[in-house]
């Protein structure tokens, strides 16, 4: 079930990618219902991995949970409603968390995908996302006032990702030190 | 004395790093689109090629191999060649289903080595992934060239070449990615 969850979640961020970038308001309105229902599957399947999970579920939840908000992303990227070093800094968290986990993991040191600054952020850029789709409703096809809102969106959504790595950086450094010597 | 000491600080993670250093200033001087950024910007993209031709070989001949720089070599590798189609994407240069198949790509390998972690095997290099880097790296070197040759307004006139460039690029890097996925079930498997 959960992979099945995960798979639609991959498969909804291109989908609603390509419904953001053209730019009208009624396929706005479809990439906003499959964004909702993307974020609630992926609140759905969080809920159901902290039970019981396998790795492969675990991992497959990460990446649809990565490609999902990035392609969002992306979107709002090419339709120039966000900047490029927001992207960017987003982008970074993103790539560097799996290679981090690989390096501890060389060490002994397993830091769980689940922390809770990792689901925050999730859900924390679901919410972003949400809100300014939300906001180009009501501006399309001319953004008149909501640019200030925007920004300030997405800065709350590329500093929450950038707290996350942090802590996540934190939690292996912290276990490194506890149990290994060096993290 | 800090490359002895840390063991951090070696030649071959420096020229790693340095892929990473470059990727904003690189992406800063393709976006801004002046003529003479974009030379620079050429520029630092073949030394950042060579630097990644190079840190392998010197890690070996320097006996120089480490775990941090066996990480920081894909990972750097990553963020660069994704921050430049980035700024490809900016520029309309790359159409975006194309960007997106890269970027989901070095996500995806990105977990399923830590997937093969957690399953106690390595999920070693593979040549599919340095094909694919050597592709993307003619391809962005190539797209950069042809917009200083022709300019970028003028990039439409060269569509079949710079799109078969990227396809190129976009193909070879989907290879990697089944090859990557079939070699963690094959391991899986056994």
């Amino acid at each position: 079930m959960s992979l099945i969850i995960s798979f639609l979640r991959i498969v909804s961020g291109p989908i609603a990618l390509y419904l953001i970038m053209l730019k009208n308001n009624d396929m706005l309105w479809v990439a906003f219902a499959i964004m909702l229902a993307s974020v609630a599957l992926g609140l759905l399947n969080s809920a159901m991995l902290s039970r019981k999970a396998t790795d492969l579920e675990k991992v497959i939840h990460v990446v649809s949970d990565s490609i999902y908000h990035i392609s969002i992303f992306i979107a709002f990227f090419v339709n120039q409603w966000i900047s490029i070093w927001m992207v960017l800094l987003i982008y970074s968290r993103e790539i560097m968390i799996p290679y981090m986990q690989s390096f501890a993991m060389q060490y002994g040191i397993k830091v769980a995908d689940d922390l809770i600054s990792s689901r925050l952020k999730a859900m924390i850029h679901g919410l972003c996302q949400l809100a300014i789709v939300a906001i180009m409703l009501k501006q399309l096809p001319q953004l008149v006032y909501g640019q200030n809102s925007i920004s300030l969106l997405i800065s709350v959504a590329a500093g929450i990702s950038v707290l996350s790595f942090v802590i996540y950086l934190n939690a292996i450094s912290a276990k490194g030190k506890a149990g290994h010597g060096t993290a | 004395m800090l490359m002895k000491s840390s063991g951090v600080f070696t030649i071959p993670n420096s020229l790693s790093a340095f892929r990473m250093l470059i990727s904003p200033v690189v992406i800063y001087l393709l976006i801004n689109g002046d003529p003479q950024g974009m030379i620079i910007a050429l520029v630092l993209m073949i030394l950042a090629e060579i630097s990644d031709l190079l840190d392998g070989i010197v890690a070996r001949s320097l006996g120089q191999t480490s775990d941090i720089g066996k990480l920081l070599d894909p990972l750097t590798d990553s963020f660069y060649r994704v921050s430049v189609f980035l700024a490809f994407l900016y520029n309309g240069w790359i159409p975006v289903y194309m960007f997106m198949i890269i970027l989901s790509r070095d996500f995806i390998v990105s977990y399923l080595r830590v997937l093969s972690q957690q399953m106690n095997f390595t999920l070693a290099a593979r040549s599919s992934g340095k094909w694919k880097a050597i592709i993307q790296g003619i391809a962005q070197i190539g797209i950069v060239v042809l917009v200083i040759y022709a300019g970028a307004e003028n990039l439409g006139e060269y569509y079949i070449l710079s799109y078969s460039l990227l396809a190129a690029a976009t193909l070879v890097t989907a290879y990697s990615l089944v090859d990557y996925a079939h070699s963690v079930y094959r391991s899986w498997g056994s």
